[in-house]
C-alpha cells in the first residue's frame, strides 16, 4: 500500500504540475495578449490625439495667415470664428495625450488664450470693429508662433517620437526635456486683450478690498465677529490669490469652524462651519422667504447694507443663496456674497465673500440712452416677458454694462435676456432650469 | 486500474479546481423590482434620490414611486425601459448584483450627474482621510485648475489628464464616494475655496518631486501643501 502511493506520487506530481504548466502557460499567453491589445489601443488613442492636434494647428496656420488678408467683417469674423473652434478642439485634444505638466503648460495656455483673444476680436467685429493696428500685430505675432508649433509637432510625428505609455503623477510634474538655451526656446508672446483667460484676468487683484494691512490679532477679533462665542485659534496664513489669516475652532454649539479674514483691510472672506444635518428639503414659499430675510438681517448686521438675493440652492440639509450688492436700484451681479443658511434652525453657517471683494467698489454707472419700452422691442416676440430690471452685469472680469433684465417664458421654459441699456445690444441669453434643488442658470 | 483511475480523477479535480482560479465565475444577478422589500431597495432608493430622479422616501420598499423613478433613470441613461432593477440597471447605478455598493473598473460614466459626481469621486479617492475642508479643498484645486489657462478646459479633462492624479492610474477614482465627499464637490461647486485660489498640492511626507518642492507653500491643511 505504501509502495503504491509513493508510485502514484511518483508518477502523479510531475504529471500535476506539468499541465499546471501547461495551463498557466496558456493562461499567461492569454493574457499577453490581452495586455498587447490595450496597449495597443491606448497608443493608437494617443496618436489619434496627436495627428488631430497636428491638423488642428495646421488649419489654424491657414487661418491665420489668411486673415493678414481678410480685409471685410465678414471674412474676419469667420476666419476668427474658425480660431477660436480650433483653439477648443486642440486643448481638448492636447488633455489626452500624455505629457508632463511642465513641459507643456505654457503650449496649454498659448493655444487657450489664441481662442478667447480671437472669440473677443470677433465679438468687436460682429459688432461694427475692424481689428485695431494692436491686434493685427498680435494676429501676426500669433501666426508666427503657429508656424513653429506646427512644425514641431510633424517633425514628431515624422519621427515617430509620439508619447507611447501613460505617464505617472511624478512625471506628470517632472520636465522631460533639458531646459533649451535661450535662443532656440520658443518664445510665446503675452497677448494684449480683455478676455476670461488674459494675462490681465488672471492676474487681477482684488479691487474691492481697501485699507491697511490688519495683524493677526485684528483679523481674529474680526473672525469672532462673525462667529460669535466660538473658540477660535490661528490655523495659518494663506498668501493666495487674496492673502489671508485662516482660523478654526469650534462654535458655541460644539460645532467644527473655520474662518478666514483678509490680510489687507481685514474683511471677511469665508466663513463655514458645520449644518445641524438635517435632512429638511426645500421649504415652501414662506419658509423660502424667512430664510432670505435671516440672510438679509445678517449681512446688514455685518454692514452690507443695500442687497438683493438673486439665487437659491437647496441641499444636503441647508440653502445656499446668492445675494448681489445694489447701488442706485441697479443689481450688481459681480458683488456677491454668498450665504449658507440651515433650514431647520435658521441660522447662517457659511459666508463666501470673495467675489464681493474682488469687485466692490462704487460703480461709474452710465445713463440708459434707450428706455425700458425700447429695449422691450428688441427682446425676441417668442418671449413672454415677466419682469425687467435694471442690472450692471460682468461680461469679462474687466467689463461690465448697465442692461435691462428680461425675465420671462417661452412655452414653460423660463430665460433671462440682456439689453445693454446703452448701445441696445443683446448681451447675454440665460436659461433657466428648474430643479428639486433650486434653479440652475445656464 | 484502479490507482489509474484515482489519479485520473485526482487531476481532473485539480484541473477544475485550476480553472476555478482563473475564470471566475460570474454571479447571477438577483432583479428588484415592483414589490421588493429589503436594504439593496432602499440602497438602489437613496441612489436616484441623490442623483434626482426619486423624491419619494428611502423605506426599502420597491413601490410605483421607486418604478417610475427607475424607468425614469432607465430612460434617461439609455437603458431598456421595464421599471425593473436588473443586471444592466445596476451596473449603470454602480451597484452590484446584490445591492451593496460595487467597486466597478469599467467606466459607469452613464451614472450621476456628470461633473459633480466625477468630483466627489476625485476627492474620495484623493483625500477621504482628510477634515471636511482639506476635502473641499482638493475639489477646489479642480476647479482652479479648469479656470486657468494652463490646464484642460473641463473637470473631465482635468481629472483624466495622464498622470494628473494617481488615483486615476490606480483606479480609485472608481469607488464609491461617500456623503461627505458628495457635499464637498458641491460646496467647492457653489464657490467655497479654502485653498485661496491654488492649483497644486501635495503630501510633503510623500512626495520627493524637485518642482513641487520648491515652490512656496501658499497653505497647509492636513496632510496636504498647496500652491499656486
Amino acid at each position: 500500500m505504501n509502495k503504491k502511493i509513493k508510485k502514484i506520487l511518483a508518477i502523479g506530481v510531475p504529471i500535476l504540475l506539468f499541465t499546471a504548466l501547461i495551463i498557466s502557460s496558456f493562461w499567461g499567453f492569454g493574457q499577453k495578449a490581452l495586455a498587447d491589445t490595450y496597449r495597443e489601443s491606448t497608443r493608437a488613442s494617443y496618436k489619434r490625439a496627436f495627428i488631430e492636434l497636428s491638423e488642428n494647428l495646421d488649419e489654424m496656420e491657414a487661418t491665420l495667415s489668411k486673415l493678414t488678408v481678410a480685409g471685410s467683417k465678414y471674412q474676419t469674423a469667420l476666419l476668427l470664428d474658425d480660431i477660436w473652434r480650433l483653439s477648443g478642439a486642440s486643448v481638448t485634444v492636447m488633455a489626452q495625450i500624455p505629457s508632463s505638466h511642465i513641459d507643456t503648460y505654457e503650449l496649454n495656455s498659448f493655444v487657450v488664450r489664441c481662442g478667447d483673444y480671437a472669440r473677443e476680436l470677433m465679438k468687436s467685429v460682429i459688432s461694427g470693429k475692424m481689428p485695431s493696428e494692436r491686434d493685427v500685430e498680435q494676429l501676426a505675432q500669433l501666426h508666427n508662433v503657429c508656424i513653429k508649433l506646427r512644425d514641431d509637432v510633424s517633425a514628431k510625428i515624422a519621427s515617430e517620437s509620439i508619447p507611447s505609455e501613460p505617464i505617472t503623477n511624478e512625471e506628470y510634474f517632472t520636465a522631460s526635456q533639458a531646459p533649451k538655451d535661450n535662443d532656440s526656446e520658443l518664445k510665446f508672446p503675452t497677448l494684449i486683450y480683455d478676455g476670461a483667460f488674459s494675462e490681465s484676468n488672471e492676474r487681477a487683484e482684488a479691487r474691492g478690498l481697501t485699507g491697511s494691512d490688519v495683524s493677526a490679532d485684528e483679523a481674529l477679533q474680526k473672525a469672532l465677529e462673525y462667529a460669535q462665542g466660538a473658540t477660535l485659534s490661528l490655523a495659518g496664513e494663506s498668501n493666495g490669490s487674496i492673502p489671508a489669516y485662516d482660523f478654526s475652532g469650534t462654535t458655541s454649539a460644539g460645532m467644527d469652524i473655520d474662518v478666514s479674514v483678509t490680510k489687507t483691510g481685514g474683511k471677511l472672506l469665508w466663513l463655514m462651519s458645520s449644518s445641524s444635518g438635517g435632512e429638511s428639503q426645500r421649504p415652501d414659499e414662506d419658509g423660502a422667504a424667512k430664510l432670505r430675510d435671516a440672510g438679509l438681517e445678517y449681512l446688514s448686521a455685518h454692514g452690507y447694507g443695500s442687497m438683493t438675493s438673486t439665487y437659491a440652492q437647496y441641499y444636503a440639509g441647508c440653502v445656499l443663496i446668492n445675494y448681489a450688492a445694489m447701488q442706485d436700484d441697479v443689481i450688481l451681479y459681480s458683488d456677491l456674497v454668498k450665504l449658507w443658511i440651515d433650514i431647520d434652525t435658521g441660522e447662517i453657517i457659511g459666508v463666501d465673500a470673495r467675489n464681493y471683494l474682488f469687485s466692490h467698489i462704487v460703480r461709474d454707472l452710465p445713463e440708459p440712452e434707450i428706455s425700458e419700452g425700447e429695449a422691450r422691442e428688441m427682446v425676441s416676440k417668442n418671449l413672454s416677458v415677466e419682469s425687467i430690471k435694471l442690472a450692471y452685469i460682468p461680461l469679462t472680469i474687466q467689463t461690465e454694462r448697465l442692461c435691462y433684465e428680461f425675465k420671462g417664458k417661452c412655452g414653460e421654459q423660463s430665460y433671462i435676456i440682456y439689453i445693454d441699456a446703452v448701445s441696445g445690444e443683446e448681451c447675454k441669453i440665460f436659461k433657466i432650469i428648474d430643479s428639486d434643488q433650486g434653479q440652475l442658470v445656464i | 486500474m484502479q490507482n489509474r483511475k484515482r489519479y485520473t480523477a485526482l487531476i481532473a479535480a485539480v484541473i477544475v479546481l485550476l480553472m476555478l482560479v482563473i475564470e471566475p465565475i460570474a454571479a447571477d444577478a438577483a432583479v428588484l423590482k415592483y414589490g421588493s422589500r429589503g436594504e439593496a431597495v432602499r440602497t438602489v432608493q437613496s441612489k436616484l434620490k441623490r442623483w434626482g430622479y426619486y423624491s419619494g422616501s428611502v423605506d426599502g420598499i420597491f413601490g410605483s414611486g421607486t418604478k417610475s423613478a427607475v424607468m425614469y433613470f432607465q430612460r434617461t441613461n439609455g437603458l431598456t425601459v421595464d421599471g425593473m432593477v436588473g443586471p444592466q440597471t445596476s451596473k449603470a447605478l454602480g451597484l452590484s448584483s446584490d445591492g451593496s455598493v460595487a467597486v466597478s473598473g469599467s467606466s459607469s460614466g452613464s451614472s450621476g450627474s456628470g461633473d459633480l459626481y466625477l468630483l466627489a469621486r476625485l476627492v474620495y479617492g484623493e483625500a477621504r482621510g482628510e477634515s471636511y475642508k482639506g476635502q473641499v479643498a482638493v475639489a477646489a484645486v479642480v476647479l482652479n485648475r479648469v479656470k486657468s489657462s494652463s490646464f484642460p478646459n473641463s473637470v473631465s479633462g482635468v481629472i483624466y489628464q495622464s498622470g494628473a492624479f494617481s488615483v486615476v492610474a490606480d483606479g480609485q477614482i472608481n469607488l464609491e464616494p461617500d456623503e461627505t465627499a458628495l457635499k464637498a464637490a458641491k460646496d467647492a461647486m457653489n464657490g467655497w475655496d479654502p485653498t485661496n485660489g491654488c492649483l497644486y498640492y501635495y503630501n510633503p511626507s510623500k512626495t520627493t518631486n524637485k518642482w513641487m518642492l520648491s515652490k512656496p507653500v501658499v497653505l497647509t491643511i492636513g496632510s496636504h501643501a498647496f500652491f499656486r
